[in-house]
């Protein structure tokens, strides 16, 4: 098992992930950034 | 360790967070904080949650919110969609693209379930249409079969009543209550005789089972006669019978192209069966053809059943030709053969043919 990893965020962006987690109806803000990084991903290699 | 102040605690699993990472160095942001910010600001992300959708990823782009980062409720619906705030154009237009596509894939899959929905129903119409047809059809073909059943039956015990005695109960039963039927079944027999003027044995072979019967029915109720050849019985009408011996007196030559001009067909089958028979010979001298075999007929009595016929032998005209002259008495000549010949026509009539059959009788 890997190890989780605390990272500090600001209130603000806090409060955005909240809400998306939210919205996604994520269980952790974990999967929440994963998201995140996959549609941006999507996003450049379709610019691309 | 405490979060500074306006910071809170998140955690991420390693691989997430190495992620993270490289986006940081790729971006050429100062933390991890700047990253998220950015990736927020660049996109605004919701998965597919519904079951209903398919759970492809669709990019769309969206107004640019405001500065805050916040996205509008209105962007979140059942697909991804991707704001790129202010960027890339191409990507934008790429979106619309993608979301118009999305839209096609949606209707077509309608449309496509909507023809499979009616496909179904026209098939299963179809299978109703045609289980109704097989039924009716079995039920046709059971009856044909019951019918077929019944007509083998009828077919069966006509064979075993035998058909003359099937051709006079037939009437019967349709006029039993009637007098004189006897004569009706007679006039049925006779019609027959009257309509083809000779019947041939070989001809009713196969439709009459009982053929002594008939030919004796023939001979005793219609009074017709029955010859009887070497290869079968003829029965002719007896005023047909007549018109054929004068017609036969007529004949001066045994040249068969000449026989068959002065001979209509029935007449010349006739004509051959008792050739064939030695029933008719060719008197070569008197240059005419001669009965030469008792005729059996109804009102012939006194025949002899068992008398032979001439000779097998005198098929020949010559040996018939002796046989008519040797014949009878032991001074027969031609001119006491013209002498019984002119008694004999005297006797019966010069219209009546018979007197030949007597005529041929004594001389056998």
């Amino acid at each position: 098992m890997k190890q989780d990893v605390l990272i500090h965020v600001k209130h603000d962006t806090f409060v955005k992930l909240a809400e998306l987690k939210a919205r996604l109806r994520k269980r952790s803000y974990d999967e929440v950034i994963k998201e995140l990084i996959d549609v941006y991903e999507k996003l450049v290699q379709q610019v691309k | 360790m405490m979060a500074p102040k306006h910071y809170r605690d998140v955690y991420l699993r390693e691989e997430t967070y190495q992620k993270l990472l490289q986006l940081k160095a790729v971006m050429g942001k100062r933390s991890v904080n700047d990253v998220i910010e950015e990736l927020l600001k660049c996109v605004t992300v919701n998965t597919v949650s519904s079951p209903v959708s398919t759970g492809k990823v669709t990019v769309s782009t969206v107004k640019p919110t405001v500065s805050t980062g916040e996205p509008p409720a209105s962007t979140v619906s059942s697909t991804v969609n991707t704001v790129k705030q202010g960027e890339d154009p191409d990507s934008s237009e790429l979106a619309k693209r993608l979301e118009s596509l999305e839209k096609g894939f949606a209707e077509l899959r309608d449309a496509v379930n909507a023809l499979g929905r009616e496909l179904k129903d026209f098939t299963r119409k179809q299978q109703d249409l045609l289980n109704a047809y097989t039924s009716k059809s079995d039920i046709v073909f059971q009856r044909l079969s019951e019918l077929t059943e019944l007509f083998q039956q009828v077919a069966e015990s006509l064979r075993a009543q035998g058909s003359v005695k099937v051709s006079e109960e037939a009437p019967k039963a349709r006029v039993s209550e009637k007098p004189g039927k006897s004569q009706r079944q007679r006039r049925s027999l006779c019609d027959v005789l009257e309509e083809q003027l000779a019947v041939f044995e070989s001809e009713i072979a196969d439709k009459i089972r009982n053929r002594d019967a008939f030919f004796s029915a023939i001979e005793g109720r219609c009074g017709g006669i029955v010859i009887e050849g070497l290869k079968e019985r003829i029965a002719v009408k007896k005023s047909y019978w007549q018109q054929f011996l004068e017609k036969l007196s007529k004949i001066d030559t045994s040249d068969d192209e000449r026989i068959k001009k002065s001979l209509d067909s029935l007449e010349l089958k006739l004509f051959k069966a008792l050739k064939e028979s030695a029933l008719i010979i060719f008197d070569a001298t008197a240059k005419k053809w001669i009965f030469a075999e008792k005729q059996k007929t109804g009102t012939s009595s006194g025949t002899d059943a068992g008398t032979a016929p001439p000779s097998t032998s005198t098929t020949n005209s010559a040996v018939g030709s002796a046989t008519a002259t040797s014949s009878g008495t032991s001074s027969s000549t031609k001119a006491s053969a013209s002498q019984r010949k002119k008694h004999y026509k005297k006797r019966y009539g010069e219209e009546d043919e018979s007197w030949l059959l007597q005529y041929v009788d004594n001389v056998a």
